[in-house]
């Protein structure tokens, strides 16, 4: 079985000297460059700023997109995202949600992060509990339902 | 090969890889100008190969080891090096990425100097012309021989234990064997030890590579024969350095 993997680690980060376009350009295809590109003027990234003067949140966006453009369309993919959405804005964390709905079909994405607030929705979860792990399910299931449980 | 298209962007983007084209450039034609051969004609050709060779050497052993140690660290440190490793790019293929990226700056500098050694310090006589190419390449194949293994275990090092201490050993390892086995090699014949001759036996004899002496004294070039025992003792080296490197080399700090 072909695939490929990738692991988004919350602290990774490029050379403080190079910019965004330029990883771009280094890690991705000319496509999928030009892609980026696109994505990171709608997400107000200016590509042409050294990353280490970026924003906690633009390195952010800069990692995501790196990482997202990198899948391969053909061939299965999971993605292993530590903390993506630390530090990102609204619209941007809306935006990649979008991406990652759009590209469910053949990434798999496990995403490591602290739920945001109480009433945010949880439909499917998995509770490891000492020894025991639970899967627990519901349509109205929320983040503070399941807190209770762990409590 | 993207985390080699990245470390050599990243290197390109730091801009000091310009320092040293321009001054192995330049150097060789200004440094004989500001020495003893203005008064003596004679003695500008002699004076524009050493600073050429020297400069590169210089360069190389302070940027190019410094660099491929900042890469090999960074590497560890930034969490890029645990990122390829999840897409598959094993440890041994980052390490070779890497040190191909800091080469793929010292190579075309080493092969300046060359240029600039075989056309702009190229002897009257016509033996000594006809010999002067091969010497020229003798002396780059070297040259490159010694400092690629160098470069790998300056990155391996410093990903293990940080930059200044790969940046050291590999500058102090380079200095023992150009410099250092040269006196322990004069200290025996004074006065004999059998444990140092043992050091001494073992030590990278890295200044049987600095053929500067022999183009500024046009002795020709190496004996074909003396010439390949050379190359197959710096591969003997270069086996040893990627074995040792390989070993040293992390791609993330440990937990």
């Amino acid at each position: 079985m072909e695939g490929f993997t990738q692991y988004l680690p919350e602290d990774l980060r490029f050379d403080p000297e190079i910019t965004p376009a330029m990883v771009f350009r280094m890690l991705l295809s000319k496509t999928r460059f030009k892609e980026a590109l696109e994505l990171s003027t709608r997400l107000e990234l200016d590509v042409k700023k050294k990353y280490g003067l970026l924003s906690t949140g633009n390195r952010r966006k800069t990692n995501l997109i790196a990482v997202e453009f990198s899948v391969t369309p053909d061939s299965g993919n999971v993605l292993l995202l530590d903390e993506p959405f630390s530090g990102l804005d609204a619209f941007a964390r809306q935006t990649f949600e979008e991406i990652w709905k759009a590209s469910s079909a053949n990434v798999l994405r496990l995403v490591s992060c602290h739920p945001d607030y109480d009433s945010m929705e949880m439909p499917s979860a998995l509770m490891i509990e000492s020894h025991n792990a639970r899967h627990l399910n519901g349509d109205g299931q929320t983040w503070s339902q399941l807190k209770n449980l762990l409590n | 090969m993207r985390l080699y298209r990245l470390t050599l962007a990243t290197i390109f983007q730091r801009k000091a890889w310009a320092v040293c084209a321009v001054a192995v450039i330049a150097l060789p034609f200004a440094l004989p100008l500001i020495s003893s051969a203005t008064e003596k004609p004679l003695l500008m050709q002699p004076a524009r190969i050493q600073s050429a060779w020297a400069t590169l050497w210089i360069s190389t052993l302070l940027w190019g080891l410094f660099t491929a140690s900042h890469e090999g660290e960074n590497n560890a440190k930034s969490g890029i090096g645990e990122y390829f490793q999840t897409t598959g790019v094993s440890a041994t293929r980052q390490l070779f990425e890497l040190w191909l990226a800091v080469f793929s700056f010292v190579a075309p500098l080493t092969l300046i100097t060359a240029l600039i050694c075989q056309f702009a310090a190229t002897p009257a006589d016509p033996a000594e012309r006809a010999m002067w190419w091969v010497l020229n390449v003798q002396y780059a194949t070297l040259f490159l021989l010694v400092i690629a293994p160098l470069l790998a275990l300056a990155t391996a090092l410093a990903s293990r234990f940080g930059g200044i201490t790969g940046f050291a050993v590999s500058l102090g390892l380079t200095l023992y064997g150009l410099y250092g086995v040269g006196y322990l090699d004069n200290m025996l014949k004074l006065e004999p030890n059998p444990i140092l001759h043992g050091i001494w036996l073992f030590s990278p004899q890295y200044r049987f590579a600095d053929l500067t002496q022999r183009l500024y004294f046009k002795s020709g070039a190496l004996p074909p024969d003396a010439f390949w025992t050379m190359i197959l003792y710096f591969v003997g080296i270069l086996a040893v350095y990627t074995g040792l490197s390989r070993i040293c080399f992390r791609t993330k700090l440990s937990a």
